[in-house]
């Protein structure tokens, strides 16, 4: 048999595969699409042996470039009912709950020890920082500079409270810059995580002058009333950030029995969990930072709220999404494979 | 003439389940970097409106209280309410756009951004299915790197670098951006292109006067053809033909292929199938 020959008897079938193509977005979209989408799927696995065999008998022959045409013309089809039938799971409400109660939690009990050594890096950092700093004022302007200092006056006021009208203005800024900072220590982590440890490291730093410059002025009590409502939401944020960015560096660095393109593949697309995570934690810490922590509220009052948030979080990670898994329920970044 | 590797396509077989290969054409740095261009000129459109709107917002409402609120005070707390919502849409706004901008272009269009659909480009994963949340997540907040130290320098040298045309981004994610074929995409297929009958003959004299390396050049060029892309089956062909046309005085007026192929044909001693 000739391939055009062979085309000719199998080219109503392909035809009407291109054009449930074609149609495939409306009829994913109505529930009566079903049957015809079935026959896609029937007709896509028939298209997929045709080309094969069509392959066969063009590389048997004189490969004319019309016949040549005729094998991309069917590559091309078999490629996009491919891309039709196999699909990404779409975004939904369930898929987010799912991420939410089960996905982000399960994770972020699985990652604890990348956690636990980002956290460590970055309060090392402070700590060793602000110890060094806290009775050597001149050092901490050598490493912090004016901007700094006259920030860190900012911060000393802010614990005093206030009441204004650009709380939201703040929040919205907390937002971006903070969710910022987590993407950045994620995308950092591509290079075997030396960028994610040098952001912690710079940051903890940062925070370790601050807090001394605080301290000499004598308004570290205002600081620690101005963090405590959203402190801890937001550092742990970072850490899962900076946690998500070095799985990347540990598996270009330990792959295991994997390639490391392969590794670093896996690593980093199952850490978007952890980065998507983080930015939420962070949408909740930015609401405290710009509505709680600079009001005019108690100091009680604010470190009552610190300290439910505190519990929360252990609440949160320790039990939630320990139940057996529900397959209706599965996740937003799962597969749909067939 | 040019070099080999300036015509071969760059192809990724990709392994259905049904285990046959679908052949992906992967797109090359600079249909990327035009991609690039354009998607970053959408982006500087929106981020223009996600600023200058707030702001002309802000700006008129100082008229608008004066008009409405006889009251000084009252007109101030109206302004100084509207100024605080108002930046905080430009803090949300130009933040959605510049980190979210490409992630929402590949996953509504299941990865074909404004740039690239311009192109004819497709970002799919490396074995050939279509992108999810994660990998477009990663693949775009990685950009940032692939970015540095300005317009995608990282990113230009790890395309380069590999066989894939993958910057950084790609490789984190295991993706691959392909050149979508006519034919393919979301709009109408082209009708099924039927093949035309057997080319003519060509007049060549008898090649006995070949030698057998000449004879084994033939010999392999007939089977191996076949399997070749059209480009690089055209560009052999300019590379044999001359030699051989030459070796017997051939003067036909037929293109090289097609000679080589009739050719080869009549050196087997039967005519082309």
């Amino acid at each position: 048999m000739t391939a055009a020959n062979f085309a000719a008897k199998r080219r109503i079938d392909w035809e009407r595969l291109a054009s449930l193509c074609v149609e495939a977005r409306r009829l994913k979209s109505r529930r009566s699409g079903g049957e015809e989408l079935a026959e896609l799927a029937r007709l896509y696995r028939r298209a997929v042996a045709d080309l094969g065999r069509l392959r066969t008998l063009v590389a048997a022959q004189r490969s004319s470039e019309a016949q040549q045409a005729m094998v991309d013309w069917l590559n091309a089809l078999v490629a996009r009912a491919h891309a039709e039938i196999y699909v990404a799971r779409p975004l939904s409400i369930a898929g987010l709950a799912s991420f939410l109660t089960r996905d982000f939690p399960a994770r972020f009990r699985r990652s604890w020890k990348l956690i636990a050594f980002a956290a460590g890096i970055f309060l090392g950092s402070t700590i060793l920082t602000y110890a060094l700093c806290a009775n050597d004022i001149a050092l901490a302007r050598s490493i912090g500079g004016a901007g700094l200092e006259h920030n860190a006056h900012g911060f000393g006021e802010l614990g005093r409270g206030h009441d204004g009208a650009s709380d939201v203005t703040t929040t919205a800024f907390y937002i971006s810059n903070n969710v910022k900072v987590a993407f950045m220590c994620f995308a950092l982590g591509i290079s075997a995580g030396v960028g994610t440890l040098y952001a912690l490291i710079q940051n903890g730093i940062t925070m370790g002058v601050t807090l001394a410059f605080v301290h000499h002025a004598g308004d570290t009590e205002n600081l620690i009333t101005f963090i405590a409502s959203h402190g801890s939401i937001e550092l742990l944020a970072i850490f899962v950030a900076a946690a998500a960015g070095m799985s990347m560096g540990h598996a270009l660095i330990v792959p295991g029995p994997f390639f490391r393109a392969v590794a670093l593949r896996r690593a980093a697309v199952s850490a978007v969990t952890l980065v998507l995570g983080a930015a939420c934690l962070l949408l909740v810490a930015a609401f405290f930072e710009g509505f709680i922590s600079p009001s005019s509220l108690p100091m009680s009052t604010k470190w009552l709220i610190g300290g439910v948030n505190a519990a929360a979080l252990v609440l949160y990670f320790a039990m939630a999404g320990r139940a057996a898994p529900n397959p209706k329920l599965s996740s937003t970044l799962g597969y749909i494979t067939h | 003439m040019p070099d080999q590797a300036d015509v071969m396509d760059l192809n990724l077989v990709v392994e259905t389940p049904e285990q046959i290969g679908i052949d992906f054409e992967i797109a090359g740095v600079g249909s990327r970097m035009m991609a690039a261009i354009i998607d970053t000129l959408v982006m500087s459109l929106l981020l223009i409106i996600a600023t200058v709107a707030p702001l002309v917002l802000i700006a008129s409402s100082r008229e608008a209280a004066e008009t409405m609120v006889d009251n000084v005070a009252r007109q101030e707390h109206v302004f100084r309410g509207v100024s605080a919502v108002g930046l905080a849409i430009v803090f949300l706004s130009s933040f959605a756009v510049i980190w979210g901008y490409y992630i929402v272009a590949e996953l509504v269009t299941d990865g074909r951004s404004p740039g690239k659909r311009a192109l004819g480009l497709r970002v799919v994963r490396v074995d050939g299915f279509p992108i999810g949340l994660a990998e477009t997540v990663v693949r775009n907040l990685v950009r940032f790197i692939d970015f540095l130290p300005g317009i995608y320098g990282i990113g230009l040298v790890s395309m380069m670098a590999g066989r894939k045309t993958q910057r950084l981004g790609d490789l984190a994610a295991g993706t691959i951006v392909i050149k979508e074929r006519a034919g393919q995409e979301k709009g109408a297929f082209t009708a099924l292109p039927t093949p035309d009958e057997h080319p003519p003959l060509p007049n060549t004299r008898v090649s006995a006067a070949l030698t057998p390396a000449e004879m084994t050049l033939l010999t392999t060029y007939r089977h191996r053809v076949a399997l070749l892309s059209p480009s690089v089956r055209a560009h052999l062909a300019a590379q044999i033909a001359p030699i051989l046309r030459a070796r017997l005085s051939d003067t036909s007026p037929l293109d090289d292929e097609t000679w080589l192929w009739a050719l080869a044909h009549e050196a087997q001693g039967g005519p082309p199938a």
